[in-house]
Order: C-alpha cells, then sequence, then structure tokens
C-alpha cells in the first residue's frame, strides 16, 4: 500500500483531515478546508506534511496566529526542467515561516511577508 | 494537474503559442537569429531557436523585440517609448507565462529570474538582463534581473523580477518583457530563464 503523502490537519473538534487529490472544477482540499473552518467555527490544533520518510510539523496552535499550506512551481524556458515543492507554516504577526518539501524529499525554510502569503492562509479574506 | 507554458506571440493568427522545446535567442538582428549581440549593447532581434540558436522557429512573425532603453523606456523598433499598458500592447510583450490548473488556484510570490541553467539561485553568466512585467500596479520601470558582472541574478529576493498576486482561477498569464545584453565575446551556455510561483 502507498503511503500517504500531503498535509494532515487536527481540529479543535478532535477530527483529522487528510488532503485528497484536487476535484476539476473545485478549489484545492486546503481551501476547503479553510472555508469549513469558517463556516463551522472550528480551527486548526495542529498541521503536518508528510512525503515520504520526512513529516514537517507546523509550530502548535498556542504559538501561532494561524497555518499555512502551498505549493511552490518552478519550470525553466530553455531547459525544460520543473521542480514542485510543498510547504506547510506558521503565521506569526506579519510574517510566515514556512518549511518547503521537494520530491526528492530535499527539505528547506523560507520566511515571507503575511501581506503576500495570506490567500494560502487561514487567516485568508473569506 | 499544475503545467506552466512558456508562450510566444506568432504562429497561426498570430496567437499565443506554446515556444515547446524551442528556445529564446538575443541576436544582433531583429531577422536572423545567428547575428550575435555585440558586447554591452542590447539586442536588436529576439527569435525562437531550436538550438543554441539553431534554425529559427518564429514562423511567418519573429518574436516581439523589446529593447532596453532606459530605466523607464524601451524600444520595439519604432521608437522610444514608456513602459505602461498605454505604450506596450499584451501582444507586444517577448513572453507570456500561462499557468493552468484543473482547479481555480490563488498565486502569491510570483517571480521571473534569469540563473545559471543549473541551480535556480545562481545568476547566468556573462550577461545583462532587464525584465518587466505588464501589468495595472503603476511600476514602470524595468527591473534588472540578471547582471553577471554586478553579482546580481538567479531567484533571490531583489535580484529577479517579482510578479503580481492573481486570485483563484484555473488560467493564469502573465505578459513579460524581456532585453539581454552580453558581458563577453561568444555564446552564452551558461543562461536559462525560469519562473516560479506558490499556489493553493
Amino acid at each position: 500500500m502507498e503511503k500517504f503523502q500531503g498535509w494532515t490537519a487536527t481540529l479543535s473538534n478532535g477530527e483529522n483531515v487528510w488532503e485528497s487529490p484536487p476535484v476539476p472544477g473545485e478549489r484545492y482540499a486546503w481551501q476547503k478546508l479553510i472555508t469549513r473552518l469558517n463556516n463551522e467555527n472550528l480551527k486548526i490544533t495542529s498541521l503536518r506534511v508528510q512525503r515520504g520518510r520526512v513529516t514537517l510539523h507546523a509550530l502548535s496552535q498556542k504559538a501561532c496566529d494561524g497555518y499555512y499550506q502551498a505549493y511552490d512551481k518552478h519550470k525553466a524556458l530553455i531547459s525544460g526542467e520543473e521542480t514542485l515543492r510543498q510547504g506547510c507554516g506558521s503565521v506569526i504577526g506579519d510574517k510566515v515561516f514556512i518549511q518547503w518539501i521537494d520530491e526528492n524529499g530535499n527539505v528547506w525554510s523560507d520566511i515571507r511577508p503575511f501581506g503576500m502569503e495570506k490567500p494560502h492562509t487561514t487567516l485568508r479574506d473569506t | 494537474m499544475a503545467t506552466f507554458y512558456w508562450e510566444y506571440f506568432g504562429g497561426a493568427g498570430p496567437a499565443w503559442t506554446d515556444m515547446s522545446t524551442n528556445t529564446i535567442v538575443f541576436a544582433g538582428s531583429n531577422t536572423d537569429l545567428t547575428v550575435p549581440v555585440t558586447v554591452g549593447t542590447w539586442q536588436d532581434g529576439t527569435h525562437m531557436g531550436n538550438d543554441d540558436p539553431g534554425t529559427d522557429q518564429c514562423g511567418a512573425q519573429h518574436m516581439r523585440n523589446i529593447k532596453y532603453v532606459t530605466s523607464g523606456q524601451f524600444d520595439q523598433g519604432f521608437g522610444t517609448y514608456f513602459l505602461s499598458m498605454g505604450q506596450l500592447a499584451a501582444s507586444g510583450c517577448t513572453v507570456r507565462v500561462r499557468f493552468t490548473d484543473a482547479s481555480p488556484v490563488a498565486i502569491t510570490s510570483a517571480r521571473l529570474y534569469a540563473f545559471d541553467g543549473s541551480t535556480v539561485t545562481t545568476r547566468a553568466t556573462d550577461v545583462e538582463v532587464f525584465g518587466w512585467e505588464r501589468q495595472p500596479s503603476g511600476i514602470m520601470t524595468w527591473s534588472n534581473v540578471n547582471d553577471y558582472s554586478a553579482a546580481q541574478g538567479g531567484d533571490n529576493a531583489g535580484q529577479r523580477l517579482d510578479l503580481l498576486n492573481q486570485a483563484a482561477s484555473t488560467e493564469h498569464h502573465y505578459y513579460i518583457v524581456l532585453s539581454a545584453r552580453p558581458e563577453s565575446v561568444g555564446a552564452k551556455t551558461s543562461f536559462d530563464f525560469g519562473v516560479a510561483l506558490t499556489y493553493s
């Protein structure tokens, strides 16, 4: 059986939500989850991304203002080379602290302005 | 699935068309991609070649050539104009980056950069490159996305062309102009462009 890859969120009602594959014409599972959180007055209490043997953990709910999850994709013009990485992170004040993992399991950290990355956070505009 | 396309304005129509496996060639002629650009001067032609440079794949019309003039001005072959949406049509841009996904996704941190072809954070060798995104933000100056002699370039903050965020959609387009000049004689084999963005 293939090991699960993607994000997992634990909610304030104790439920675990796993990332599901995109459905054409519908928002990604992460965006659907944010909508659900707003509609049902729930919060994420922990967030992690699992890829292969690596699991990235965002901060605990008490240590951050919100959560972040997104993909980052690159394509070169001449070589045509493409890379894809998935990130999860925590919002603290006006910054988002992100950990990225690529398809080869390489991990690195990133800090981005919250104002720029807001659409991918649980604090996005509804 | 999220998919990138590098497109040029040409082909039948003409229309924005996938460059596929072809490459972008900055040349010293608007009609002949084999004419080299003189060191220290900006390109007089932008072409699509099937190698380095290979043969011209532009078709009936050559790729749009937008040449750097000053920090806020360009020349597209018939005079000097200011970088603005009013003075440069979308179809006049060098390339269009198209990003599609079967699901509507919001985009942040989109950026275009020049790099050495192997490490995205390493600048391209022996070239200087300016870029500009045709967009309504009010930014009307070129961004210096590569300056080898000044150790600038690659996918690094302040050394690339930052592109505007875009709201959720299944189709995203970025209209971009590019201008380049060599810092030395000879083919530039450590020179590629990259585009990257963050989405969900």
